[in-house]
């Protein structure tokens, strides 16, 4: 290992506070392979999502061509050249970045290789979910009040960013309860401080990268879920409803939706971060309030998202709905 | 509620195209009547039941009296109350919530607005006046289309309006079903409830009293045709 040491310069063997930073250095590497497998997990759901709404949006145009006389296999064999040159677009430009940011690197190229590979599985996945016939239809139990049977009914559409939300919730809250532990362990020495510095920007990016994707993955699903209800809020205000009745029930939704998930990756975080440091008081503060700022996050998500489809989504007077 | 219309003229705008869809429409229904409107597919018919229950503005010069109630002039949020309050609707594709039961749907339009064990009454009346007591749970798809109808006839029922404007709302079912809806809005009628058909079906024109036909936005009152049977 070669750590520039302040006013010593490179040195290469690992003894005493060399080996000290060693023993700080790998806890710190545990860490950071934690912080990158939620990312790549993230990741993974927000393709799940997008994937999702893909082949939702694109339904009614393969009902269409089946209603021409195209045959399924046809119709797949169209979306799946369109669904290629999609891939090897992005296969072409996010390769280029990666090699002009680090070189023909062959590791860095294995993963990327990977990714590629993960990412048309979870499509192929993705699509063979969705052509299976729906059995919802007839065995829908609905709820007693409109919002759980709308909760109920709709739990498909949100469901990838609910789990994702969970994920965010629960991995970012005991990341950043451990990271707060350590780093005021590690910062007590100047030593500490020097790696802190270094090895935090990169878990920060992942850190952000994680909540970056999490947003946008509860964007598009509530999006989503408003564009597939825009018929409905429109038929509410045709039969009286006002405009305050209409937020407030999707505005329940949402926060039945933020909550639960966001409650639920607490909990997880709670036992994650007392198995790891032991329960205290200030730990589970920590991580409620930080719960609580990714529910606020959540709800503010949904706040404008819903804002645009009732400002904007719901123009076209040409139509009954 | 007696619908009186006067110079009624709704332009749409699409880029710079522009359509005279409803031209200088005039007429009055009165309390109690049911009057068909037939014409071409885009001729204007669902347009002229959209501006009369103020779901489009109309144009200046116009005006629209229900009830007495000028919905040319009222603002948005009173309008909403008064459709709530006055106005029943009943379409073709039923519209119908798919998340909920025959009965929740039914009580639907009143729902953040009326007592719930008073609603759930109500509901229940007019389910059980429609043969649907034992569909009450169901939701819309496990129900026929002409079940799904008289749930949606039920909803609009619901606040006991004294309008009803319905949009081809026999268009999809077939001659039995449709006979049974066609009875069912005519007993409404014997309420007292004035009705605005819009159709297709020239066999729906025996049951109202006046027909309007709409031909490239100008509506004209025609005689009613002779229908066998």
């Amino acid at each position: 290992m070669a750590v520039d040491v302040e006013k010593i310069g490179t040195v290469i063997m690992p003894w005493t506070t060399l080996g000290a930073a060693e023993s700080i250095l790998s806890s710190w590497n545990v860490f950071s392979m934690v912080i990158a497998a939620v990312f790549v997990l993230s990741a993974l759901l927000t393709l799940l999502s997008r994937f999702g709404v893909a082949e939702a949006e694109t339904k009614e145009e393969r009902g269409r061509l089946a209603m021409l006389g195209w045959s399924d296999s046809t119709i797949r064999a169209i979306f799946r050249f369109q669904w290629r040159i999609q891939l090897l677009t992005a296969a072409i430009i996010s390769g280029g970045i990666l090699a002009a940011t680090a070189g023909f690197d062959p590791i860095s190229f294995a993963g990327f290789g990977t990714a590629i590979l993960i990412t048309s599985g979870l499509k192929a996945v993705t699509g063979k979910l969705h052509q299976r016939p729906s059995k919802r239809d007839h065995s829908f139990r609905p709820g007693r009040s409109l919002l759980t049977a709308n909760l109920r009914f709709y739990k498909n559409h949100i469901l990838a960013a609910s789990l994702q939300l969970i994920l965010t919730t629960s991995c970012t809250a005991f990341i950043f309860t451990v990271n707060h532990a350590t780093t005021e362990r590690i910062k007590k020495t100047r030593l500490g401080e020097y790696i802190h510095f270094h090895i935090n920007e990169q878990q920060m990016l992942l850190f952000s990268g994680i909540i970056l994707l999490t947003a946008f993955t509860l964007a598009e699903s509530f999006y989503r879920l408003w564009q597939e209800r825009k018929k409905q809020i429109q038929f509410l205000k045709i039969v009286g409803w006002q405009n305050r009745e209409i937020r407030m029930l999707l505005l329940k939704e949402s926060v039945a939706w933020a909550g639960i998930s966001t409650g639920f990756g607490a909990m997880i975080s709670v036992f994650l971060a007392g198995s790891v440091l032991g329960f205290n008081s200030a730990a589970v503060l920590l991580q409620i309030g930080w719960a609580g700022a990714i529910f606020l996050g959540a709800l503010f998500i949904f706040s404008i998202v819903l804002f645009g489809t009732l400002k904007y989504g719901l123009k076209g007077e040409q139509t009954w709905m | 509620m007696d619908v009186i219309v006067r110079h009624l003229s709704k332009t749409f705008r699409s880029g710079f195209e522009e359509k005279l869809i409803l031209k200088d429409v005039t007429f009055e229904v009165k309390s109690g009547e049911w009057v068909n409107i037939i014409g071409r597919s885009g001729s204007g018919k669902t347009t002229l039941l959209k501006c009369l229950a103020g779901l489009l503005r109309t144009e200046e010069g116009a005006s629209i009296f229900i009830g007495g109630s000028p919905i040319h002039q009222t603002p948005e949020e009173k309008l909403r109350e008064f459709r709530r309050k006055h106005i029943g609707f009943i379409y073709q594709d039923f519209q119908l919530f798919q998340a909920f039961t025959a009965k929740q749907n039914v009580m639907l339009p009143e729902w953040p607005y009326t007592n719930r064990k008073k609603l759930e009454k109500r509901a229940e009346e007019l389910l059980e006046r429609l043969q649907l007591t034992d569909r009450m749970d169901a939701v819309p798809a496990q129900l026929s289309g002409g079940e799904q109808q008289r749930i949606a006839i039920a909803r609009a029922l619901l606040n006991d309006p004294e309008v009803l404007l319905c949009d081809e709302p026999t268009g999809n079912l077939d001659r039995k079903t449709r006979d049974e809806i066609l009875g069912i809005l005519h007993n409404c009628r014997e309420e007292a409830k004035t009705i605005l058909f819009v159709t297709h079906d020239y066999e729906v024109l025996k049951y109202g009293q006046r027909i309007f036909q709409i031909d490239d936005g100008v509506i004209t009152e025609i005689d009613k045709p002779a229908i066998p049977g």
